[in-house]
Parts: structure tokens; sequence; C-alpha cells
């Protein structure tokens, strides 16, 4: 195995991406910062199927990316949980036992912005929850409180930063 | 030998046991500090393999633990003690019932000077979390030195 040194020395200044190099912030919502510690967003997928006859790979099926999974850290105020609770509200209706379309339902989507390293920002638009978070509590654990809850997509995109 | 070669001498090196530790809290009496540690941070690294050559790049993890270990001469009052104590109280009283109150904030700074003001380290919000006495004994007596362990959250180097 022959490598050049030039490839040595690309590598050095090659940037990779890390994990742990991005801070999520949900419009409307203050020190969404802290609050966010992870952010699953699977990505869009096709399905092919190779012809019997030709050989030849036909397309079957596009699946969007609709889902983002969202690691919530609670603060003292209970505030990630309040948030969710103020949401569904526009959901449905508890106490007349019925469903409101969130169509033309004012402020009823959230944004979020992801910023990673390097000026990127992925940008999720219109979020929509699926659940409210599930209240744990034990006099046994003295552990940070934390949800992962998925949210529905409406479109997405990546945006320079303007930092 | 001349004086100013002497005094030379002692101006060349740094040397470890002229530091100085102090607390901003006004009521606390000077401490005697036996030995003072500076934060040893760093950052990790990960190897990135390329074919048959490994490459060390640095990672975005810190290498720093946030706590400060002090081992303070206590006076025969026992007045520096206490006001360790009182330190300590502003989230844990311990009494018949222990009241542990984790999230409320803390002022308190911890300066050390390495010499006079050439270098110097500030820890700010530092929290006392643990402070213990050796054990008492009638065999010998030794100057008591308590133990404190202070976290703290932002720091400087200056």
């Amino acid at each position: 195995m022959n490598i050049p040194s030039s490839d040595i020395a690309e590598l050095i200044s090659w940037k990779p991406a890390y994990k742990n190099e991005f801070y999520a912030i949900i419009d409307d919502i203050p020190n969404t910062q802290f609050l966010v510690s992870s952010v699953s967003f699977a990505g869009s997928k096709l399905t092919l199927t190779r012809h019997n006859v030709s050989k030849l790979f036909t397309l079957d099926k596009f699946n969007r990316a609709d889902d983002v999974t969202i690691t919530w850290r609670e603060d003292s105020g209970y505030s990630v949980r309040s948030l969710h609770q103020d949401w569904f509200k526009k959901f449905y209706n508890e106490k007349e036992d019925y469903y409101i379309s969130h169509e033309g339902t004012p402020n009823v989507y959230k944004s979020m912005s992801v910023h990673l390293g390097n000026g990127l920002v992925l940008r999720l638009n219109n979020l929509l929850p699926t659940s409210i978070p599930d209240l744990q509590l034990s006099w046994s654990s003295p552990s940070i409180t934390e949800y992962s809850l998925t949210y529905k997509v409406t479109t997405w995109e990546w945006k320079e930063s303007k930092q | 030998m001349e004086t100013s070669t002497v005094t030379n001498l002692l101006q060349s090196d740094a040397l470890t046991n002229l530091f100085e530790v102090s607390f901003n809290v006004e009521s606390i009496p000077s401490f005697r500090i036996r030995g003072f540690q500076p934060p040893k941070s760093g950052l990790k690294i990960e190897h990135i393999p390329y074919k048959g050559v490994t490459v060390p790049k640095i990672i975005p993890q810190q290498n720093l633990e946030r706590v400060l270990e002090f081992e303070i001469r206590i006076d025969s009052n026992y007045s520096v003690y206490r006001s360790l104590r009182s330190i300590r109280s502003n989230w844990l009283s311990l009494g018949v019932s222990t009241d542990i109150n984790p999230q409320s904030n803390s002022d308190l700074t911890i300066t050390v000077k390495a010499n006079s003001d050439s270098v110097s380290w500030q820890f700010f919000n530092a929290k006392l979390i643990e402070l213990s006495l050796p054990p008492f004994e009638h065999e010998n007596s030794k100057p008591i030195y308590a133990k404190a362990t202070f976290i703290y959250g932002d720091y400087k180097e200056s």
C-alpha cells in the first residue's frame, strides 16, 4: 500500500463532523439550547426492486423524511411539559371532547433550527407533536428528567447560519 | 557570596510554596491551605484511520474535571471550620432532617495566585460539596486539616 504524503497532509486538515457539535433552537421557546440534548432525523428512503427480465431496478416507493425525534431535558419549572400540554390543546379539546383541525389554527406549528458546526443549519419547518411526555418521578432516582418525543416534520431545508 | 547573587538566585525559579488562596467571602478568615493542584485541562483525541495510517484529531470534548480539593488548617476556635460549614449550608443543612437544595446559585469565587500577580486561577460559582475532619485521637497531637471539596462552573486562568 502506497499512500502519498499529500494524502496524510489532507487528512490532518480534513474536518470531520462530530455528533456532539450542535445545538438546537425551537422558535419562541427560551433556552432551548439547554433543553434539547439530542436530535434524530431519519432521512428519506427509496424502495427499489430489480426487474426479473431486464435486471434493471424499478422504483417502488419513496418514503419522505417525516419524523424527527428530540430528547428533551426538563428544567426546574417543567417548561417542556407545560409547553407540550399547551401545544396539544390546539389539536384536541379535552374538556369538550372534540378534535380541532390544525388547518387554519394560528401558532399550531413550531419550527426548529439545528445549528451544526461550520455555520450550517438544518431547518425543520412546521413540526407537529405526536405525544405529551410521560411524567416519571421517583424518590430512588436523583437523575435529570429527560423525554424522547417524536414529531412530524412538514418540510426541511439546509441553510447557512447568520451568526 | 554577595547578597545580590542570593537575591538573583531566589528570583530565578518559580517556587511551589508561594501560592495564595482567597475566597470572596468577607466573614471568612484567611485560610491556610496545605496545597493546590492547578486544574489539568486538556483536549481528548480520536484516532482517524485512513488505509494504513492513523491520524490523531482533536474531538470536541474538554478533559477538565471541575473539582477542587483543599486541605485547610483549622484554628483553635474552629472558626475556619464554622466558616466552611456556613458556606455549605447554602445548599445542605444537616440536622434531624437533611435539607438539600442543589439548585441554589453560588457567587462564591475562589482565587488562587501562584506568586503575587504573575499567574492566577479564578473559579466562579463554586460550591462546597464535601467537608470532613480527620479522626480525633488521644495518642498524638497534630494540627487538624479539614478536607474541603469544591465544584465550580466558570474558570479563568490569567
